[in-house]
């Protein structure tokens, strides 16, 4: 047997592949050749290393992630179904038909209620990318506002605000925004970023509600 | 069955992947609760960047759900989506490897890391302690000199201890191949550190 096939059959050894009396045959070998017998003792030691390689890992906040890949799913619009063939056509126009069913609802019965100023109001959700184990607004009170001037005039800057407890609020980054901005702010993580120095730059986006 | 937040855990990857199909956006929640774990260690085994990993686990379920009807067979939703995983991290690698070439060649050989010749086990140092977190250094970085299919078959069947049929469909490869990689690689590490082992 070459010494490559030797080999071979002790990782095979190793990974309880070889068959019982093949295996007692090999056994039988190591425990009459130190030479071999190191051998397996290299390949165990290797595959104790490979295996605490495992252990070795950064703590991840799962339940951050699947929100991070949810907003992700739904800012790219893809969280919508997926029904293919007829069942896809038919549901396309039975949203078409209630959808156009509804329009002339809302304007037989509510012309003036649509056309208030008030109402016509741009909304929009927050969305406030983090990257990192845990952002540092997690658990604090978030709020978002259009930026004001020293004159305290509203701008056409979206300051979105955060405050732990027993801590000032801090500003993060502001954006431009529609300045009568009101939604609601939903924070996602994906990695660590710096709030503070060079690196602040957590990324959001605005979504229409 | 049903978990306090409605997820239905008793269901089968491949029920989960037609509910997913036929638009139910919980189904493939419940997949991503089943298979974020796995897909993260092995993006991170793949890139020993947990922010990469983060990454590329990301886009690999975005990716996922984009060509969910594709899946010939739904229930092997997990391996798929490993080897959507494993295809993200390895181009995820070559665009890193690319950038980090160009930047290197800016550097001054003395302005280099020191950490770069760390795969070069004589540059472990004596101490015990020092010596075990220098080691298993030297090993991340041994592995990652790998070629792609020994290192990814390393990672999948040493390291995250899947079974080798697993570890074939990931790959795409028989599980005779699998042995083989893994021997190979095995091989290699040996070689490498058997001073050190």
């Amino acid at each position: 047997m070459k010494p490559e096939d030797v080999e071979y059959q002790l990782s095979r050894l190793l990974d309880g592949e070889l068959p019982q009396d093949q295996a007692e045959a090999f056994r039988q070998r190591l425990s009459q050749d130190p030479a071999l017998a190191e051998q397996h003792r290299l390949y165990q030691a290797l595959d104790q290393s490979l295996s605490d390689l495992a252990k070795d890992m950064p703590a991840v906040n799962w339940d951050l992630q699947r929100q991070g890949i949810r907003a992700v799913l739904e800012r790219k619009m893809l969280l919508r179904p997926m029904v293919p063939s007829w069942r896809g056509r038919l549901l396309r126009w039975s949203t078409a038909a209630a959808a156009a069913a509804a329009v002339l609802v809302a304007l037989v019965l509510g012309l003036n209620w649509l056309t208030s100023s008030a109402m016509r109001r741009p909304t929009a959700k927050l969305v406030v990318a983090w990257a990192g184990p845990k952002a540092p607004w997690t658990g604090a009170t978030l709020s978002g506002g259009p930026l004001r001037d020293e004159a305290d005039n509203a701008t056409s800057e979206l300051a979105v605000t955060y405050s732990s407890a027993g801590t000032a609020a801090d500003q993060v980054p502001s954006e431009t925004a529609q300045p009568d901005y009101h939604g609601e702010i939903i924070v996602v993580s994906a990695g660590p970023i710096a709030l503070q120095g060079s690196q602040t730059s957590a990324m959001w986006y605005l979504d229409e509600l | 069955m049903k978990d306090a937040e409605g997820n239905r855990i008793s269901a089968t990857d491949g029920e989960l992947v037609a509910e997913a199909v036929g638009g139910s956006a919980k189904a493939f929640e419940v997949l991503v609760y089943r298979h974020q774990r796995r897909a993260t260690e092995v993006a991170y085994r793949l890139l020993s960047n947990m922010d990469d990993a983060m990454e590329v686990t990301q886009e690999a379920f975005l990716r996922a759900y984009r060509k969910l009807q594709s899946l010939s067979v739904p229930e092997k939703f997990g391996s798929w989506l490993l080897q959507i995983v494993s295809n993200q991290a390895l181009n995820f690698r070559r665009g890193r490897a690319l950038r980090y070439t160009v930047n290197l060649d800016r550097l001054h050989p003395t302005d280099r890391p020191a950490e770069l010749n760390i795969a070069d086990p004589s540059a472990i140092s004596p101490g015990a302690e020092a010596s075990a977190k220098e080691l298993k250094q030297a090993m991340r970085q041994a592995i990652d000199q790998l070629p792609e299919k020994q290192r990814l078959a390393l990672v999948l069947f040493s390291i995250q201890k899947l079974p080798q049929k697993q570890v074939a469909e990931v790959l795409n490869i028989s599980v005779e191949a699998v042995k083989w990689h893994v021997f190979t690689a095995r091989k290699k590490l040996k070689e490498k550190f058997k001073d050190y082992l």
